[in-house]
């Protein structure tokens, strides 16, 4: 019947028109139904342009009105550079939505399953059925309704017990004007302690469109760190949202690090369902040129004593542009709530933009809130400091970002990972 | 070693330099005292390349080379240091790292090959005892934290690191403590020799007794109005500038 509805209503995007045919079936009876009231959602959206509030600074006009097309799989990728060095990881590779099973590698057990989405529907069934769908909202975002509707995989990943090791999920997009979807789903059991990075690449220079959704869930106790790598060429497009829900006396981090991408806009947003939660959401970009980086997080406190720090960093070259968005809820119930935001940005050219925001909407009485938004240029004085001592400007710069860059990147608990993140960023870097 | 001839230098519009001449041989200690707003400082900032400052006349030749045309990094590899009236600090970059990166752009500009780890932390040692610097303070951020009398220890402790042939002290004994002056005089004098040089710019006579300057040079409104030997520091100390102020103005009369 969803199928009529579909029919009939004119395609008002040329996205959309271009990607008729391409939507996602159903692997179960529920995850069908989600299909179908995403398919509802999608109809009912539209992209938003600058009235939006949400989506102020960061223009989806040219998502919308473009073609793209699902891509085949492609076997032979050379990802390698971003494999940190010396770690040993659960690792799982998806390339255009298609679990490239060379590098893959599939766990099942007790304590961890790594699989694609589309195993775990059938074979961790109830599991499955019980989180996927239940936390991303596809009635007011339009992306979040066009990654359901629409060809998605991914990772699912379950974790009990305290992991041996990492789990690396990395999703490639490749080709011409690929749209590629990557969706996962991220379980963290009661008491369980895991470390996860998540990478998000392009390979080739064609105009492709990344379209992520991630649900994770970290059940009571549960501590979840996630590192996040967004690497993609000047051209193409990247959208990812991350929903999490955490439970009582649980613990999350996710470090998000935007090393190359024309156009990024990251979403993150946190439920904190229970008591004692501890959520950190910290992020690092350094755009150039054109760049466009658009980090929006959501924290919501919904019950009392829960802690929540935000620090996000930026450093913005040339005529490169970003957007920092931090909302705090504090509900009525969440007394002796502590939430601590930050945004702080350096400007090398006179030509970058940074819009900064932090909005925190207190209910509760008894919490201790603050938030902080600096954008402003290089202390002259370090800078002479170190030349006159025989840096020159490029290196004494580069020195000053990067400690700069240091309140972010010691955030990371995984020392391998903190030295790719360098390089890539090293390799970025020059001077204006 | 170093030739100033008639060098004036102005800031936001406003002439702070009317016309230095100055001549500083190798392995002499030239003291430049004066009063406030004379131009003390900026003569340190404009021979170290401070860009804030424009150069409107004369020309300054070290080693036979035009300073004024270097970068104050060319001028540092040269072999020109500055130690500062307010060292700045700077969280986040350590000393160490930074000190080493120093060495290392010198090396490279000199076409030499860069320090080893373990002559670095050798040599860091060795000057860290120097100015009796705290081995805990050499493994911060660049003075973060830092007293007084810590940023100026540290200041001649990179100097000492950094092994220049001309030492310019920007009113290096400002704000120190009789102890601390007695340890950064001493850390000075331990680099002292026949083929360096330095530049002591200081507003009061206490400094000039532990680091004893071969000459004095009265500083007054932009220009070099005095010029004398160890004494003349003295006789500063007894009568003030006034004196000074009255011999200009009956001079200009």
């Amino acid at each position: 019947m969803f199928m009529d509805i579909i029919q009939t209503s004119e395609k008002k995007y040329k996205l959309l028109q271009s990607l008729e045919g391409g939507e996602q079936q159903a692997w179960n009876k529920p995850h069908g139904k989600l299909l179908e009231r995403a398919a509802v959602h999608l109809d009912q959206l539209e992209f938003p342009g600058r009235k939006s509030e949400y989506w102020k600074y960061t223009r989806t006009n040219l998502i919308a009105n473009n073609p793209f097309e699902f891509a085949s799989e492609e076997l032979s990728v050379d990802f390698s550079a971003y494999l940190p060095k010396n770690l040993d990881c659960h690792t799982m590779v998806f390339v255009n939505g298609f679990l490239n099973a060379k590098h893959s590698t599939i766990t099942r057990n007790e304590q961890l399953s790594v699989a694609s989405l589309e195993y775990a529907a059938e074979s961790e069934k109830e599991k499955f059925n019980t989180y996927f769908g239940r936390t991303l909202n596809t009635k007011d975002h339009i992306f979040s309704a066009l990654n359901t509707n629409y060809r998605h995989n991914g990772a699912y990943v379950r974790i009990k017990g305290v992991l041996d090791k990492p789990v690396h999920i990395i999703h490639i997009t490749s080709g011409e004007t690929t749209i590629n979807q990557p969706r996962n789903l991220v379980i963290a059991e009661r008491s369980s302690e895991a470390k996860m990075i998540f990478s998000y690449l392009s390979l080739g220079s064609g105009k492709t469109f990344t379209n992520g959704a991630t649900e994770i869930f970290v059940e009571e106790n549960a501590n979840l760190s996630i590192q996040k790598l967004q690497d993609f060429n000047s051209r193409s497009f990247q959208q990812i949202t991350e929903e999490v829900e955490q439970a009582s006396n649980s613990t999350f981090t996710l470090n998000t690090f935007h090393i190359n991408g024309g156009w990024a806009r990251n979403n993150v947003n946190c439920a904190l369902k229970g008591e004692n939660i501890t959520s950190n959401l910290n992020g690092l970009y350094q755009p150039q040129g054109s760049e466009h980086v658009d980090n929006h997080t959501v924290i919501d406190h919904l019950k009392p004593n829960c802690l929540s720090n935000e620090l996000y960093k930026g450093v913005l070259n040339d005529k490169s542009t970003g957007v920092f968005n931090g909302k705090v809820f504090v509900r009525p119930d969440a007394q002796k709530t502590n939430a601590f935001q930050s945004n702080a940005n350096i400007l090398l050219s006179d030509f970058a933009t940074m819009n900064s925001k932090p909005e925190l909407e207190i209910y509760a009485d008894d919490v201790k809130c603050s938030h902080g938004s600096t954008t402003g240029q290089f202390d002259e004085d370090a800078v002479f400091y170190l030349r006159a001592r025989g840096l020159s400007e490029t290196s004494a710069k580069k020195l000053l970002v990067k400690a700069f860059a240091a309140g972010v990147l010691d955030q990371i608990n995984i020392p391998q990972f903190r030295e790719l993140v360098e390089d890539l960023y090293d390799k970025k870097f020059r001077m204006y | 070693m170093l030739s100033i001839k008639n060098l004036s230098a102005s800031i936001e519009g406003k002439e702070i330099l009317k016309g230095i001449n100055l001549e500083v041989n190798a392995g002499e200690v030239h003291a430049i005292m004066g009063p406030n707003g004379s131009g003390k400082s900026t003569l340190a900032s404009v021979l170290a390349g401070k860009e804030d400052y424009e150069v409107t006349a004369g020309s300054v030749a070290f080693n036979g080379k035009d300073l004024l045309g270097m970068s104050p990094d060319a001028r540092a590899h040269e072999g020109v240091f500055l130690a500062f009236q307010y060292p700045v600090e700077i969280p986040g970059v350590s000393n160490m790292n930074f000190l080493k990166a120093a060495i290392n752009e010198k090396r490279e500009a000199k076409g030499e090959e860069p320090i080893s780890a373990k002559d670095f932390l050798q040599l860091v040692k060795e000057k860290a005892k120097l100015v009796e610097l705290d081995k805990k303070l050499t493994n911060r951020s660049v003075n973060e934290g830092f007293s007084g009398g810590e940023k100026k220890r540290n200041e001649i402790f990179q100097m000492a690191v950094l092994d220049p042939i001309l030492g310019i002290l920007d009113e290096t004994d400002s704000g120190l403590d009789i102890d601390a002056l007695r340890v950064v005089a001493n850390g000075v004098n331990q680099l002292r020799g026949k083929d360096k040089s330095f530049i002591v710019v200081t507003h009061y006579q206490r400094l000039l007794d532990y680091i004893v300057p071969d000459f004095v040079h009265v500083l007054f409104d932009g220009k070099i109005v005095k010029t004398g030997g160890k004494e003349l520091a003295l006789e500063l100390e007894e009568r003030g500038y006034d004196w000074i102020k009255a011999e200009q103005d009956s001079v200009s009369a």
